[in-house]
């Protein structure tokens, strides 16, 4: 039996062996410093991020190596990596998907900067003057509204209609400690002031509104007609409406003299130290272009352009012809720490 | 502690404490910073709400489980039904991917109108979680042998054998597994959030992914720690880890005669309705040519995973035997104390193993060298899951007469001979379970993975929890599918080989 064991044991370490160096191939980020490899992490869904990685392989012949995470699924993956690995840095690149995880790893002293010449055209808001991050390929908060349940003529066209007593207990948000709703609320204390945004946030919670797990389950559950509407992102509405669902995406407050919608750039960092750093710069013009803001436009992901006169698809919104209310990023990530504790407590979450 | 043990337990506690201690509690060093649990925001009402809300699912989960796995085992490992080794194949299937599919699955199945809140969350996660009641009582029934049972069945109906006889004797394993249910049901956020269930565990990850504040989660994460020894105290009048002698002829196997069609049926329902939820993610798959795309996508990827999953899985039970070795036959001072700490240790989140692991090894030189190759992975699945092993081949290693180590002795027999000539094939039915258990467990592991994979490398657990979001349904579903299939295969070879 012993030896039936042991022939075994190594019969297994002999085929896994080979799988294993076969899966290390391409060796190490450590092993050389050459522009021929690139390491990026990015939050970013892997179905929208990678086609526009691979692309830039097939272009340069660069190695790109990616590290992909998803919020969605409530892992902690990247920030923290990131933050684990400062004394060694892996990663050349960070792109975020929204700017509070892009400017939080800034906040923590990760990033470096790098002034990218293919980001003179994207407007100053969007971008660190240092060029510590970079904004790119923004989406847009969005109301998803179920057609089935709620008609044309009564769709809800404001963000105030989550404190409408019309519509108890019928709609929802993603838990604003995360994500873009974290950035979005942040931006609502920065644009109303404390007293009002913490009003608002009450009469929510007092209407009845539902707290959901992430903008993916806001979609899933108004494409599912359990909840008549919701606030979530471009992308989660677009691959609704894709995916044939009975929704309809509305931007809100795009009234005369309303206050428009908050954008949420993806954000583009250089990491400090990062070991391809030449490579991790040339990564960042590609991911500044207007080429990858059209990739992603056309994308399911729907991304708004920041470059003006990138041809988009029709049912793309150039951001000239968008109300979008303008904050100032940088001093909205610094606060979100602060409003997501106060909204810990006022909501209960 | 015997005499001349000093170095052999030095070593391999030594080994011990590098490859598991140290990755899981580096991060708890955070504590010695300062700031007590009141400096972490702690609110009684709100905070203990969860805890109950979480201790209420997990007690939950684990009594169902309990419930189905132990008489399944049964069935399963001792009777004669027809098809065991299929059924016991579909049972283990959902161990191995991750249990936010299987969630989606059941989603999908129950609608969201009856899932969601406490009745998704307890069904997914008792598919999810059954396989270890099954595998561990499995372990503890073939331990169990003629001679136990012969005397019995003189004079007592099969039935009555099964019940007053085998039943209690696989009870303390059957329990074993229950804990380890419990500590991962206690532990488990992913599945509870796609499900709206608040628990307590989500304070953790608010610390991590919305403040990320290492400190504070680590200081959130303590009561869990403590929670988990409430099920050791009450398990251990219970008889979990209770010693049993047994001798090395094989088990009975009990006819089922006229049952045998009922429990049949029994088996072939809970049978696949654990392999339900992954058939209705599956059933996304419109065309053939997306199923081709996936396996052409992931092929390789799969090859590394499940390489990857099975040195880890070799290397935990290794270090798990020299473990339980040393615990059991050499006793050691503390011994029993090493042993109960085990469970909290298992109970650790993974994501503070994970980056325990970072720091340990992300350093420049030879260290880094192995961070940043598929290595860290073996080491995390080594970090993660060996401490569920100890317990599991202490409790077995109990159950070996030492009567068998003195008349070995006798015969001048080095330690070391009678640990791989006798020990070993003693227990390698248990060490095969333990493998499997570690294998598939591994294969299905994200947030370890997900902090430590080399760029580019990741295993295909975590390349399917990137994807699931905002991927083209039917790629979700031809990834759920291939996964699926994928994992019957070792699972069938290992069923194989257990049979031959």
């Amino acid at each position: 039996v012993f030896c039936f064991s042991s022939r075994l044991f190594f019969l297994i370490l002999a085929l896994s062996g080979p799988v294993i160096l076969g899966c290390n191939r391409a060796g190490s980020p450590g092993e050389s410093a050459s522009s021929d490899t690139v390491v990026v992490y990015t939050s970013a869904d892997q179905p929208f991020a990678e086609p526009v990685l691979k692309a830039y392989r097939e272009k340069t012949g660069v190695d790109v190596r990616m590290v992909f995470d998803t919020e969605e699924t409530k892992t902690t993956g990247l920030v923290n990596r990131l933050q684990a690995e400062k004394n060694n840095p892996q990663a050349d690149i960070f792109w975020s998907s929204d700017p509070g995880r892009g400017i939080a790893i800034t906040r923590m002293g990760l990033t470096q900067s790098y002034v990218s010449p293919n980001a003179a055209a994207i407007p100053a808001t969007f971008k660190d003057p240092q060029g510590l991050w970079s904004g790119f390929a923004a989406r847009a908060r969005v109301l998803i509204v179920n057609t089935e349940l709620v008609p044309e003529r009564e769709t809800p066209q404001s963000l105030s209609a989550l404190t409408d007593p019309k519509w108890r207990g019928k709609a929802c948000i993603a838990n604003p400690l995360f994500g873009t709703t974290s950035f979005h609320a942040t931006a609502l204390f920065a644009k109303w002031g404390d007293g009002r945004a913490e009003r608002f946030f009450r009469d929510l919670k007092a209407n009845g509104v539902q707290i959901l797990d992430s903008n993916g389950a806001v979609k899933d559950q108004v494409s599912a007609g359990l909840i008549p509407w919701g606030v979530t992102d471009t992308d989660d509405a677009n691959v609704a409406i894709q995916d044939g669902k009975p929704v309809r995406m509305v931007y809100p407050d795009q009234e005369e003299g309303g206050m428009g919608t908050p954008l949420m750039p993806n954000t583009v960092s250089l990491i400090k130290g990062a070991p391809h750093p030449e490579a991790g710069k040339q990564l960042a013009d590609y991911l500044l272009s207007p080429e990858v803001e059209a990739m992603l436009a056309k994308s399911a992901s729907m991304n708004l352009p920041l470059h003006p006169g990138v041809e988009t698809p029709p049912h793309v919104k150039a951001i000239d012809k968008l109300r979008f209310f303008e904050v100032d990023y940088g001093q909205v990530a610094a606060q979100v720490q602060e409003v997501d504790r106060r909204l810990q407590s006022l909501l209960g979450l | 502690m015997r005499a001349g043990a000093g170095w052999p337990t030095g070593l391999v506690l030594g080994i011990y404490g590098g490859a598991v201690l140290l990755p899981v509690l580096l991060p708890f060093s955070t504590l010695l910073t300062a700031d007590s649990p009141t400096g972490a925001g702690w609110k009684l009402s709100q905070h203990g709400a969860l805890m109950a809300h979480s201790l209420g699912l997990a007690a939950t989960v684990t009594l169902a489980t309990l419930g189905l796995g132990l008489p399944l085992a049964l069935l399963l490992y001792r009777t004669t039904l027809p098809l065991r080794a299929l059924w016991l194949g579909a049972l283990l299937v959902p161990l191995l991917v991750p249990p936010y599919i299987l969630g989606v699955g059941v989603l999908h199945l129950l609608t969201p109108r009856l899932a969601i809140g406490f009745v998704g969350t307890v069904v997914t996660m008792t598919i999810w979680l059954l396989p270890l009641v099954l595998l561990f009582t499995g372990a503890g029934l073939r331990l169990i042998t003629r001679s136990h049972e012969e005397s019995a069945l003189f004079d007592t109906p099969p039935l009555g054998v099964l019940r007053h006889v085998t039943l209690p004797m696989a009870l303390p394993h059957a329990l074993t597994g229950a804990l380890f249910v419990f500590v991962l049901a206690v532990g488990e956020f992913g599945v509870p959030s796609l499900f709206q269930y608040r628990v307590y565990p989500g304070l953790i990850f608010a610390q991590f992914a919305a403040f990320y504040d290492f400190h504070k989660a680590v200081v959130t994460a303590l009561p869990l720690l403590v929670v988990v020894l409430l099920p050791v105290l009450v398990a251990q009048p219970l008889g979990a880890g209770r010693e049993q002698e047994s001798a090395a002829d094989r088990p009975a196997v009990f006819e089922l005669k006229a049952v045998t069609g009922a429990c049949l049926v029994l088996v072939a329902v809970l049978g696949i309705g654990a392999l339900l939820p992954l058939l209705r993610v599956a059933m996304g798959v419109r065309r053939p040519a997306a199923l081709l795309d996936a396996l052409h996508s992931v092929g390789f990827q799969a090859f590394g995973t499940f390489a990857v999953a099975l040195l880890g899985a070799l290397a935990a039970v290794l270090l798990a035997f020299l473990a339980a070795w040393v615990l059991v036959r050499l006793r050691p001072p503390g011994s029993r104390a090493f042993l109960f700490l085990q469970l909290p240790l298992f109970a650790v989140p993974s994501v503070l193993v994970g980056l325990g692991l970072v720091t340990l090894w992300n350093r420049p030189g030879a260290m880094g060298g192995v961070y940043t190759s598929v290595l860290i992975l073996v080491l995390g699945y080594v970090a993660r899951f060996t401490p569920l092993l100890v317990p599991l081949v202490a409790a077995s290693y109990r159950q070996l007469p030492g009567e068998l180590d003195e008349a070995a002795q006798l015969d001048a027999a080095t330690r070391w001979q009678i640990l791989w000539h006798i020990h070993t094939p003693l227990l390698r039915s248990v060490l095969g379970a333990a493998g499997l258990l570690v294998f598939v467990l591994a294969v299905g592991e994200v947030p370890v993975s997900m902090l430590v994979a080399p760029p580019g490398r990741a295993p295909l657990a975590v390349r399917f929890f990137t994807l699931i979001t905002n991927a083209p349904a039917e790629q979700v579903a031809a990834l759920s599918l291939i996964t699926t299939l994928l994992a019957l295969l070792p699972v069938s070879a290992w069923l194989a080989l257990e049979r031959h």
